[in-house]
């Protein structure tokens, strides 16, 4: 018993170290001066700055296209969020309220749609985008399609569960009460979903925030309309200067930890949607 | 003209061969308190929302204030219904659910105001309008329920088990302001219940259902004195009625190997009958401790006591039957005694699997 | 009852509490609740079907395109030719099956040791937990950074750890390693970014597993003088294979599909999506990167339905004995 006790101690500082030790090493280098990360191979790279400095720091917050960058990841991040639950939230009432033929199909089919890997689907979804006439659509508004395509499937799953939670009553109440269907769902099933609906919104957020492949290729040639993931890898490619590489990967993560330890519990429904019986 | 009419109603769900309910007849006057009670199952719910709209009818009619209302949506049937789980929109205050159906309907926010107040007065929520569900009790979500429902000033008033979410000592009480805001306002009242002591207090008449359909319709006193089969018997009454099964033979019933020689209490239906079922309430029988002649012999097995009143519980011919006794009694187990039944309160029903009441 | 097919059921299983009041009829009513209910589904089912309709059927026209860059194309399997004959394209197939081959397994085997860390009551457990669950929470790009700037060459602190430059590691190499030079350092330090990434996913996973298995199996087991040891390989596999056969079946499919790290970590050895990549950014042959990506469509779909049938046949098999 107490040889499985150490063993499990053990066992939790490694995976503590192996987690945490790599985000330690992304914060170091964001505010490390020069001669912390130029050492010539004279002496080791110290595991804490000589001098720390959020330089690096107030450069990017000088630069209008990382500000640039940023509106556009949290405007393609909205519009998604918007997107898919305007499209998912409807559908998932269905899913968990009616018992139908094609429930099955509909089922898998949102499954399936996991096989897609996004390098591939992003080849004809580009093509598409770059004619008329989807071509005349604002970037963010393609990216966010796009990104409403990997989002809807899960907001779907997530919600299902939401309305399968609220109780027939409310509704059949509401329908002796004198309410239309339509009146029902906006006004008495949405706000009753909500706090079960943020969690797919927020999944959603994270996902739009994350996602690097589609706002890529769509921005490709379009140098403003980069989201900060691809901001952070074309600023990889014209620099080799680490702080500022990291300063700039911990600007896009911080909010995003923040956020997921905020809704811990939620991001958890997102991940293993469809996965767990 | 009766206020509520079900004539020949029944349903039938769509991939499925079997009626749930069938052939409901139901005639209820203005004001008048009906509740349906059966085992869970039995059709009593169906029914309901059958009358709310919920559910479609497959036959049958029906009509509420001399309207037939089969095809009418829910809202247009002048009906309120509060469910079993309340129902409550738990994003909107007390004062927002109660005067939410006349909201629906566009009555303007004077009059609204003056029936959230009239409710709220009447229910004994003031102070609680601006809660919400979540903040409340069990008793007042329950009684905002009913304002909800009393504010549309419906036709009839559907209940659905409205009581069977509170605890033992709540439900009395709120078994007894139901009675009373019956008896204030004049509604008309449907209410189902599984409970069959709620319904023998609560209402004017009892409609008894058995697996999808109803048995017997009558008052309390009818269908507790005056059961028209086995299953009634056996439904209503607490603790239930005893049966013994046997046959009746050359001036004796026959149970378990026993012979109980009739005569005294125990006397044969005037219809003829073999195989039949004796039915007897626990406080009709009387215990004795010598041979007597028209009693059902036995031993005592042990007695429960209940405070109030002590049950008898005694082994004759293979089964355990009780007895009301006074309570306090003291008597050894293993003990001869003999159940004497009191004179005509004594039921025979037909020993088949319908048990219908022989007379 | 692992796989596509069994989390399909798996779902549908969850719903029937809605229970069997709400049934559609063919009487008017009945008709409007239908019309209802599809006019509530229509919007996202369109949207989806429609999009991956078209992305199919846009994969197969563009990549039957096929002609010199510029010149005017015409309708031909000469893509897929070129591909079979390719030796770039063989041997990216063979890196992301190995890719998948050894990243499923161990994401597994990450996934189960986190999940067997947190699943038991100790202090501080909320917190562990949502440790564990920020290497998902960053978004790719930066998880490769971290790994880029760890193992940077010349002077990387993995490099200067290697060298004994700290003084208190021995010195194990005597040059600084240029891990992206070898093809299986490279596809590593890919592999190790995916893997870290993904693992609280795989946890989560395996977590709702452990968490179905009731503490009162274990404490009967207790009572019957079974090892913890022997609990484990008693009670908890066993009945931790379906949560196990979901992990590998949806891991392999993250796998064959990834891109991100390969891409930034291992670019001189590409694995089929980068070589997508390739033909579509640097060599601007849109219908040769159509062509790839459609091969890659089918080899997921294809191996994902050979893994499902071989995972369901061992859990028969193995559980049922």
């Amino acid at each position: 018993m107490k040889r499985i006790r150490l063993g499990w101690a053990l066992g939790l500082a490694v995976a503590l170290f192996m987690i945490l030790f790599p985000l330690y090493i992304l914060f170091k280098y964001s505010i490390a001066d020069r001669a912390s990360i130029v050492t010539g191979g004279r002496y080791p790279e110290p595991l804490w700055p000589f001098a720390p400095t959020f330089e690096m720091y107030r450069y990017l917050v000088s630069r209008g296209d990382f500000w640039a960058a940023g509106v556009t990841s949290v405007r393609i991040a909205l519009y998604t969020v918007a997107l898919s639950l305007t499209l998912g939230a409807p559908a998932a009432y269905a899913l968990a309220r009616y018992r139908f033929a094609g429930y099955g199909v509909l089922i898998f089919t949102l499954l399936s749609l996991r096989l897609f890997p996004d390098i591939a689907t992003v080849i004809p979804v580009v093509e598409r985008f770059y004619k008329p006439p989807l071509n005349a659509l604002p970037v963010e508004v393609q990216v966010a399609l796009a990104h409403t395509l990997l989002s809807l499937p899960y907001v779907i799953f997530m919600s299902i569960g939401v309305f399968q939670g609220i109780p027939k009553d409310l509704e059949e109440q509401a329908a002796i009460l004198g309410c239309s269907r339509l009146y029902t769902f906006t006004r008495i099933l949405l706000p009753v979903a909500a706090p079960g609906l943020a969690a797919g919104a927020i999944y959603t957020f994270l996902l739009s925030w994350n996602e690097f492949i589609f706002a890529y290729y769509l921005t490709f040639t379009n140098p403003e309309g980069a989201t900060l993931p691809v901001y952070l890898l074309r600023v990889m490619a014209w620099t080799p200067q680490k702080n500022l590489l990291a300063a700039l990967a911990v600007v896009i993560s911080v909010p995003v930890i923040l956020f997921s330890f905020l809704v811990q519990k939620y991001m958890q429904a997102g991940l293993t949607a469809g996965a767990v019986k | 003209m009766s206020h509520v009419v079900l004539r020949g109603v029944g349903k039938r769900y769509p991939n499925s061969q079997r009626f749930a309910v069938r052939n409901i007849n139901l005639e209820l006057a203005r004001g008048e308190f009906l509740t349906l009670v059966g085992p869970s199952g039995c059709g009593k719910s169906t029914t309901l929302r059958m009358i709310a709209g919920l559910e479609e009818i497959t036959e049958g009619d029906l009509y509420i204030a001399g309207r037939r209302a089969n095809d009418l949506p829910p809202k247009d049937r002048n009906i309120a219904m509060v469910f079993q789980s309340y129902a409550l929109f738990p994003h909107m205050t007390v004062a927002a659910n109660i005067v939410f159906g006349l909201k629906v309907k566009g009555v303007p926010p004077a009059e609204r105001q003056r029936k959230l107040e009239w409710a709220c007065e009447l229910l004994d929520l003031k102070g609680l309008e601006h809660r919400r569900p979540a903040e409340l009790s069990g008793g007042q979500r329950q009684r905002v329920a009913l304002g909800r429902a009393l504010v549309l000033e419906p036709e009839v008033l559907l209940l659905d088990e409205p009581l069977s979410n509170l605890d033992a000592k709540l439900r009395l009480r709120m078994r007894t302001e139901l009675k009373n805001l019956h008896r204030k306002l004049g509604l008309t009242v449907i209410y189902v219940t599984h409970d069959q002591a709620e319904a023998m207090t609560l209402s004017d008449r009892i409609a008894v259902y058995d697996n999808g359909r109803i048995v017997q319709v009558g008052t309390p006193e009818e269908v507790y004195y005056d059961p028209v089969n086995r299953f009634v018997a056996g439904f209503i009454g607490a603790p239930p009625m005893n049966f013994f099964d046997g046959w009746l033979e050359g001036g004796a019933f026959v149970t378990g190997g026993v012979r109980v020689p009739l005569g005294h209490g125990l006397q044969p239906p005037r219809e003829p009958a073999g195989a039949v079922t004796l039915g007897v309430r626990p406080e009709d029988l009387t215990p004795v401790y010598e041979e007597t002649p028209g009693a059902l012999p036995g031993r005592v097995a042990f007695i429960e006591r209940l405070g109030s009143d002590d049950y008898l519980v005694v082994e004759v011919a293979g089964i355990l039957a009780q007895a009301r006794v006074p309570a306090g009694t003291r008597v050894e187990s293993g003990r001869p005694v003999w159940l004497v039944p009191r004179p005509g309160r004594v039921y025979w029903f037909a020993g088949d699997e319908e048990g219908r009441r022989l007379r | 009852m692992p796989g596509l097919a069994a989390l399909a059921t798996g779902a549908a299983g969850v719903r029937t509490g809605a229970g069997p009041r709400h049934h559609l009829g063919g009487d008017p009513v009945g008709r409007r609740q239908r019309l209802y209910m599809w006019l509530m589904l229509f919007p996202a089912f369109f949207y989806l079907v429609t999009a991956f309709g078209l992305i199919l059927y846009e994969m197969v026209t563009i990549s039957l395109l096929y002609g010199p860059p510029g010149a005017e194309a015409y309708p031909s399997l000469g893509n897929y030719a070129e591909m079979l004959a390719s030796p770039e394209f063989w041997a990216a197939l063979r890196r992301t099956t190995v890719f998948v081959v050894i990243g499923t397994p161990l994401q597994l085997l990450v996934g189960l040791g986190l999940a067997l860390l947190v699943h038991r009551e100790f202090r501080l457990r909320g917190m562990v937990r949502a440790i564990f669950m920020l290497p998902i929470a960053i978004p790719s790009v930066v998880t490769a950074v971290i790994i880029s700037l760890l193992f940077s060459v010349p002077y990387g602190h993995v490099n200067d750890l290697l060298m004994g430059r700290f003084g208190w590691f021995p010195r194990l190499v005597s040059a600084p390693i240029n891990w992206y030079a070898s093809e299986p350092l490279a596809l590593g330090l890919a592999l190790l970014g995916k893997t870290w990434r993904d693992m609280p996913i795989s946890m989560l996973i395996l977590l709702a597993g452990l968490g179905s298995i009731s503490e009162e199996q274990y404490e009967a087991a207790r009572t019957m003088g079974a090892t913890s040891w022997q609990q484990f390989k008693y009670i908890t596999v066993p009945q931790l294979v379906p949560a196990m056969a979901s992990v590998l079946v949806l891991r392999s499919i993250e796998a064959w599909k990834e891109f991100i790290f390969p891409y930034i970590l291992a670019p001189s050895f590409p694995v089929l999506g980068t070589l997508i990549d390739h033909a579509y950014h640097v060599a601007k042959r849109p219908s040769y990167a159509a062509a790839l990506a459609l091969v890659l469509v089918v080899l997921i779909a294809v191996t994902t339905g050979v893994l499902n049938r071989i995972l369901r046949f061992l859990e028969t098999h193995l559980v049922k004995a």
